[in-house]
């Protein structure tokens, strides 16, 4: 079993609990969510922000790395951290992608039981049909991270093809930084009151009977957010280490997997 | 500083297309861009900064929304087109049809369009088919003596069908961005009712030329091998056994497959997304059958798969006999719920039996990853798509295709030759991502059926795939080809079929109802 299916399991039984005590409760824990939840989330959320925001100087050592090993050797201390950084974070990366990938069959599942339900049995459960486009969200948004690692992002590759492997490695430093970072501060910066406003109102869905989760099937845009820059700063790590002649970790990419 | 700003979006064309060919992963690149030039913007007091707070928002409406289901069919497309390229289907059609036609002049080259064409309907994933007829036909038809660019030419050719005939991703993504266009289109000319445009349209419109294509591409195999003999010969009839069991057991689990999902879809019975969620199902299920990834396949599993089959089959034809939906029978219920347990419990023993041979990983996998980098890149091209439509750029576009010799039909031919064009460098994703929303609306109010330009564009973004030198069918097969095979080969085999796709685009261009009479024939 990999982690993610660890994972995946692990939070499947804390809903599964979480379910049986409301309804052992009388839905007095729901009741209590939901009127705790927006304000625990703002201080959370607001945690969350400042954590980020003392971290983020951590972003810049990559770069940092990569012109000192240009200009004289990396220290070994900068190099192991580079290293292990990298790791550390693709296998966050691949843990929730790992456990995402099963959204895949459960959006073939469904899908054919709604089909069966409304063709058959002439029964159309809204919920069910709102949580395929929520398994599709969380499917493309959460495994988008373990796709940059492993190559699964197109590339126009003529002349990325033909690069050496530094030019391969400035091209990734400098589109991480001036591309993929800057796009996702944009999304976690412009989601502060889009998914803010969502928590507050523990936004549900827009029929009556569809399902009460849009504030957290919101949240996954600053999820993938906040996993792009991660990744990215694994991949300008990576990209730093060649740069000064210093093993990279392998990516365990597989080029020509996408083979759309 | 008046000419500065008339020109700044074009500037911003360009400057995409130099971070594109730089290399870095496309989505993102044009994420960049977009904000650079929002910057940019924004220092000239151009560039509204509340138009970037709205991103989030846009990617919420643009690919998470309910009434945006029909994207859901990418992934299931996806899941299906990896699942039966796991199930073997490609390799069993190629043996069937080549010991059918093989004893024909130029019968393997006609064979490898056939299982082409065949593929596309069942799913249509062109980087799979390339590969595996360029593993199998290839070695064969260069020990037949076939001409190496004939070959090699027809099975990147082929492949490329997967993008025309319905059911195909090309399509679906293109009826998303259209559907969005024409809304804005009628919405701007004041029109309160508007009429729609469906992916569904545009699958019934692309059939007719998808057919057609097919055709043509057999009558090239046909036309070589009455003028060049050599470069086509026969298989000898007595190294061909035709087994006729064989044959079937090639043909009809897609056979199957392409009614049931095509039928459905145009059939009017099921939503594109519907129909590929119940051919995922299938093709799950038929790679149980066959215990696809494993070296033996013991009967008592294949007996437990095929019951799950027949009782989903049972349960999808019970309407035809019981009317369950209103008033439900006794009798018929319970049939319908013993049906559906029956189904349930196989589908979970095929779903194990996919398991223990690492199958299942592998195509939730694939779906996931090639979901991630559809959808990621409809993202980056949202935020550049925002700010060039902010820094006037549709105004401009507006006024470069309006001031085209030749009115309406010479719009188009500009809009077809720059994607063609594009189509050398980029990807059919990004061009229906960023190109289309900007051109597609302007081309619509000036009148164009969008079920005719939708097709257009499908042909068009089909025959990039065939273009040398960086058609994306050309560059699987040279990844499989024996190396002996030279690339100048490869391109001058996909050359003709070039020329056959742009007649083929001449043609729709001239005469639209080969795509539009279909969709008004099923559904107006």
């Amino acid at each position: 079993m990999r982690a993610g299916d660890a994972l995946l399991l692990i939070l499947i039984a804390l809903t599964a609990a979480g379910l049986v005590l409301d309804s052992v409760t009388g839905g007095a824990l729901g009741a209590w969510v939901s009127t705790n939840l927006p304000a625990i989330a703002m201080v959370a959320g607001r945690a969350l922000g400042w954590i980020g925001l003392v971290l983020s100087p951590l972003l810049l050592v990559p770069v940092i790395a990569a012109f000192w090993g240009r200009f004289a050797t990396l220290p070994a201390a900068l190099e192991r951290l580079l290293a292990r950084g990298a790791k550390a974070i693709d296998a966050v990366s691949v843990t929730v992608a790992d456990a995402v990938r099963w959204a895949a069959l459960a959006l073939v599942l469904v899908t054919a039981a709604i089909v069966i339900q409304r063709y058959v049995f002439g029964i159309s459960i809204t919920k069910l049909q709102e949580s395929v486009i929520y398994l599709h969200a969380i499917l493309f948004l959460l495994s988008s991270a373990a796709a940059l690692l492993t190559g699964g992002h197109v590339r126009v590759d003529i002349l990325y093809s033909k690069m050496s492997e530094k030019g391969r490695a400035w091209t990734d430093l400098i589109g991480t930084y001036l591309a993929l970072i800057p796009m996702s501060w944009l999304i976690l910066e412009t989601s502060q009151s889009y998914v803010g406003g969502a928590w507050r109102i523990l936004e549900r869905s827009r029929e009556s009977d569809g399902l009460p989760l849009v504030f957290l099937l919101k949240t996954a845009i600053p999820v993938f957010a906040v996993m792009m820059i991660l990744q990215g700063a694994s991949m300008a790590a990576r990209a730093a280490l060649t740069l000064s002649d210093r093993p990279a970790p392998p990516t365990g990419a597989n080029a020509g997997d996408h083979e759309l | 500083m008046a000419m500065f700003l008339e020109i700044l979006p074009f500037l911003m064309f360009i400057a995409a297309f130099a971070a594109l060919l730089r290399g870095y992963p496309v989505a993102f690149s044009l994420a960049g861009v977009g904000l650079a030039f929002a910057l940019l913007g924004l220092a000239m007091g151009l560039f509204d900064p509340l138009h970037l707070r709205a991103f989030p928002q846009r990617i919420y409406g643009n690919i998470m929304e309910m009434d945006k289901a029909i994207l859901v069919a990418v992934p299931l497309f996806v899941f299906m087109g990896v699942m039966l390229e796991k199930s073997r289907v490609a390799e069993e059609l190629l043996e069937a049809m080549g010991a059918l036609f093989g004893s024909l002049r130029g019968g393997l080259g006609i064979s490898v369009v056939v299982v082409g064409a065949l593929l596309a309907a069942s799913t249509g994933i062109v980087g799979a088919t390339v590969v595996t007829m360029g593993l199998l036909s290839l070695p064969t038809m260069l020990k037949r003596g076939y001409d190496p660019a004939l070959a090699s030419g027809s099975i990147a050719a082929a492949g490329t069908l997967g993008q025309i005939i319905p059911p195909s991703i090309v399509l679906v993504l293109l009826g998303d961005q259209l559907s969005s266009a024409y809304a804005e289109a009628q919405r701007a000319q004041g029109i309160f009712s508007p009429d729609i445009v469906s992916v569904g349209d545009l699958f019934a419109g692309a059939l007719i030329p998808g057919l057609i294509l097919v055709s043509l591409y057999v009558g090239y195999q046909i036309l070589m091998a009455v003028l060049r003999p050599q470069s086509a010969p026969a298989i000898p009839r007595e190294e061909l056994q035709t087994d006729w069991g064989k044959i079937l057991s090639a043909l009809i689990p897609p056979l199957v497959l392409i009614i049931a999902v095509l039928g459905s879809i145009l059939g009017g019975l099921a939503t594109p997304t519907e129909a590929a969620g119940v051919g995922a199902v299938g093709a799950t299920l038929l790679a149980a059958y066959r215990n696809a990834g494993a070296e033996t396949n013991p009967a008592r599993g294949r007996l437990v798969v095929l019951l799950a089959a027949i009782a989903l089959i049972g349960l999808i034809a019970s309407p035809l006999l019981f009317d369950l939906r209103s008033g439900a029978s006794g009798t018929g219920l319970a049939i319908a719920y013993a049906l559906a347990a029956i189904a349930g419990l196989g589908g979970l023993f095929a779903l194990l039996r996919l398991m223990r041979t690492g199958v299942l990983d592998t195509v939730m996998r694939a779906t996931a990853q090639i979901s991630a980098m559809v959808f990621v890149i409809l993202i980056g091209a949202s935020l550049f798509a925002l700010v060039f439509r902010e820094l006037g750029g549709d105004e401009s576009v507006r006024h470069a295709l309006e001031s085209v010799p030749g009115g309406v039909f010479g719009a188009l031919a500009v809009v077809m030759l720059v994607m063609f064009l594009l189509g050398f460098f980029l990807d059919f994703i990004e061009i229906t991502f960023v190109v289309v929303p900007i051109v597609a609306p302007v081309l619509l109010m000036m009148g164009v059926d969008p079920v005719w330009l939708g097709v257009l564009m499908a042909l068009n973004l089909q025959t990039s795939f065939l273009t040398p030198p960086f058609g994306f069918a050309l560059f699987y097969l040279r990844g499989v080809a024996p190396p002996e095979l030279t690339t100048g080969a490869i391109y001058r085999g996909a050359a003709p079929f070039v020329v056959i796709q742009l007649l083929m685009i001449t043609a729709v261009a001239a005469l639209p109802w080969l795509a539009t009479a279909l969709p008004e024939l099923l559904y107006d």
